[in-house]
């Protein structure tokens, strides 16, 4: 778990530095010397997380303050992203006023075990809150979602 | 010169003008304080509106408008880690810690003053400049701006202590991220995946707000409870004692200040680059670097008195040339346009009255604002005892309506999640968030600038010790690279710091 970061900004980098060689030379020069020095330095991080004599020297001249992150359970991290990605989605899908009470409400309801009542007000407020300001008030049209858009 | 001064304080104190400030005031503080809005929405939606008002209430509007949005968007950076617009984000770094130990109070109080202070030198050394705006503005070229670019990230990463090298990779992911989509010089579109949303490349504002406001969302909900840990010490907190502490940290007001006046008169730099620069710089000079980012008032004052100074000095470059410093004072350029004033040199000399009658409206605004600031801080600070299952469905949502708001654009919505989601990743595995900023702000500039000197100078590099701002600027980065080993040095040695 701990080589994770470092580990996938290797393989982002690797991506980018083989897409970066795909452009010409002057549209690829200041891209590719930023990858190859980002390279250089996720194997240093990499070398620091190592428990050896070299690992230990890099964390102590480049990485003194860094610190292990605080144990939490990986499903509560997983749920809180997944609400955000589910909420973010169905907001593409069906659009700005159906997705935000039904995300505050359920989130309310089903995380936070809060009452029937409670759910529904806040739901209704929020909404409303975010009707007057964006639709009303600045006049912007609220995204309809891709099934509902006209085309 | 003392008598146009007087012809803008004169044409300002008139009921109406006074009204119409007093308007823009408060819609800039409630634009400002919503993540996603900012001032450059307010002056889009206001422009149109401003049609029948003659020029001077309209410069009115739009100076209370200008002066008020950076209280706002500290308002909600401090309380919320939601930073109502770009150069806010520099607040949520000690600003929110501080509102989590119970002291939003303290850091409004703070913030409120440093922002009226800020604004004050801030039209103080614009008052200075404007006569000499032009030869000013005329020593900075492409390779200038290059190695401004390079020293903003130079300093922000040494700022990074203890971590420099998470720092620096942080840095460097977010100069990729800002490679992404069309590029100016070459007219290649670059790392898009055939994304059309992708080709104006990651809209700077919605990763902002994932970066900030959604990352600590999620945290906020995998930890549970409320933003303040203690609630007993939130009411406890006075919003003077914020006050005395701008003015016991004079020092760090002041560089704030002419940091802010300073790179507000570069165009195209921007408020994010002087709030980050002048949080950055502070780091550097403080006796206990390791407190900020923990709630250290200095971290909130020193880019709170930047952003306002700025707002001041990104006038310069606007009139005195018609190069916007940012995207609000693009907007602005339309309104101006709109009331028969072109921007440019002859702006300087055919509307003079107007121009100090908008520097006026500006600071009165911010000074406004402030006090406004102060009043509601008590109150305000008790958001952040609501509990995190209330709030973290409330913030997400306007968070993201507000990233899609931004300019109708609905990828915004799935940038702010993932920006959230890469935020929450850099908050757990201790990464610098700071530098991925400055990187993401400059980036794009940066290569702009370097391709520009490569041009002009066929290539050879030694331009960059051809000029004297070049060497400014150069000497000022080894320096900064040299600070923290002779720090360590002096630490070996025994010595105090």
């Amino acid at each position: 778990m701990k080589y994770l970061p470092a580990a996938s900004l290797a393989v982002f980098t690797a991506i980018f530095l083989a897409m970066a060689y795909g452009y010409p030379s002057q549209a690829r020069a200041f891209p590719v010397a930023v990858a190859w020095v980002t390279l250089v330095l996720v194997t240093l991080d990499i070398v620091s997380r190592t428990e050896t004599k070299a690992g230990a020297a890099v964390l102590s001249r480049l990485n003194p303050g860094t610190a292990a992150p605080d144990p939490r359970p990986l499903g509560g991290q997983f749920g809180a992203a997944a609400w955000l990605a589910v909420f973010a989605l169905t907001l593409v899908l069906i659009g700005i006023l159906y997705t935000v009470p039904l995300y505050v409400f359920a989130s309310l309801r089903f995380r936070g075990s809060r009452s029937w009542s409670t759910c529904l007000w806040i739901a209704a407020l929020v909404t409303g809150g975010i009707w007057l300001l964006f639709a009303i008030v600045l006049r912007l049209e609220l995204y309809p979602g891709y099934f509902f858009e006209s085309r | 010169m003392l008598h146009l001064w007087l012809g803008g304080v004169e044409g300002l104190l008139q009921a109406r003008e006074l009204l119409f400030l007093g308007l823009g005031m408060l819609i800039g503080l409630f634009f400002g304080a919503i993540p996603g809005l900012g001032g450059a929405t307010a002056l889009a939606l206001l422009t149109p509106l401003t049609y029948g008002l003659d020029s001077f209430t309209a410069l009115a509007l739009a100076g209370g408008v200008m002066g008020a949005v950076p209280m706002g968007g500290s308002i909600s950076a401090i309380l919320l880690n939601a930073p109502g617009s770009a150069p806010s984000a520099a607040t949520c770094l000690d600003g929110h810690p501080l509102a989590q130990q119970g002291k939003a109070g303290l850091a409004l109080g703070a913030a409120a003053s440093a922002n009226a202070i800020g604004g004050i030198i801030g039209t103080v050394s614009v008052l200075a400049i404007l006569p000499i705006a032009k030869d000013l503005v005329l020593l900075f070229g492409p390779p200038e701006l290059f190695l401004l670019a390079v020293l903003g990230l130079i300093v922000v990463s040494t700022a990074s202590r203890g971590k420099m090298l998470r720092g620096l990779i942080a840095g460097v992911f977010g100069l990729m991220i800002s490679f992404i989509g069309y590029n100016d010089v070459t007219g290649v579109l670059r790392f898009t995946a055939g994304i059309a949303y992708l080709w104006d490349g990651v809209h700077l504002v919605p990763a902002l707000i994932g970066l900030f406001a959604v990352a600590e969302m999620i945290n906020l909900s995998v930890k549970g409870g409320a933003i303040a840990k203690d609630a007993k010490t939130v009411g406890i907190t006075s919003v003077t004692s914020g006050l005395l502490e701008t003015f016991r940290h004079w020092r760090t007001v002041l560089r704030g200040s002419l940091i802010g006046t300073v790179v507000g008169a570069i165009p195209g730099v921007g408020g994010t680059v002087a709030s980050f620069l002048s949080y950055s710089l502070t780091v550097q000079a403080s006796a206990d670097p390791e407190s900020f980012g923990k709630g250290n008032i200095q971290g909130v004052i020193a880019p709170e008195a930047a952003i306002n100074a700025k707002d001041c000095s990104c006038l310069i470059p606007t009139l005195a040339f018609g190069v916007p410093g940012g995207v609000e004072m693009a907007v602005f350029m339309g309104l101006l346009v709109l009331h028969g004033m072109q921007p440019g040199p002859l702006m300087l000399i055919d509307h003079q009255v107007e121009i100090y009658g908008l520097i006026w409206a500006l600071t009165g605004s911010c000074v406004l604002a402030s006090f406004l600031g102060l009043l509601v801080a008590r109150p305000l600070s008790l958001l952040t005892l609501i509990d995190s299952q209330i709030l973290v469905p409330v913030v997400t949502a306007v968070a993201l309506v507000g990233s899609y708001a931004v300019d109708r654009n609905i990828g915004n919505v799935l940038v702010t999640a993932i920006f959230g989601i890469l935020g929450y990743v850099m908050i757990r595995f201790d990464y610098p968030r700071l530098t991925m900023v400055v990187a993401l702000v400059l980036g794009a500039a940066a290569e702009r600038n370097f391709h520009q000197t490569t041009m002009m100078s066929d290539g050879n590099l030694s331009v960059y010790f051809h000029r004297k701002v070049c060497l400014v600027l150069l000497a000022g980065m080894a320096a900064l690279l040299i600070a923290p080993f002779f720090r360590g040095f002096r630490k070996f040695r025994g010595l105090p710091k």
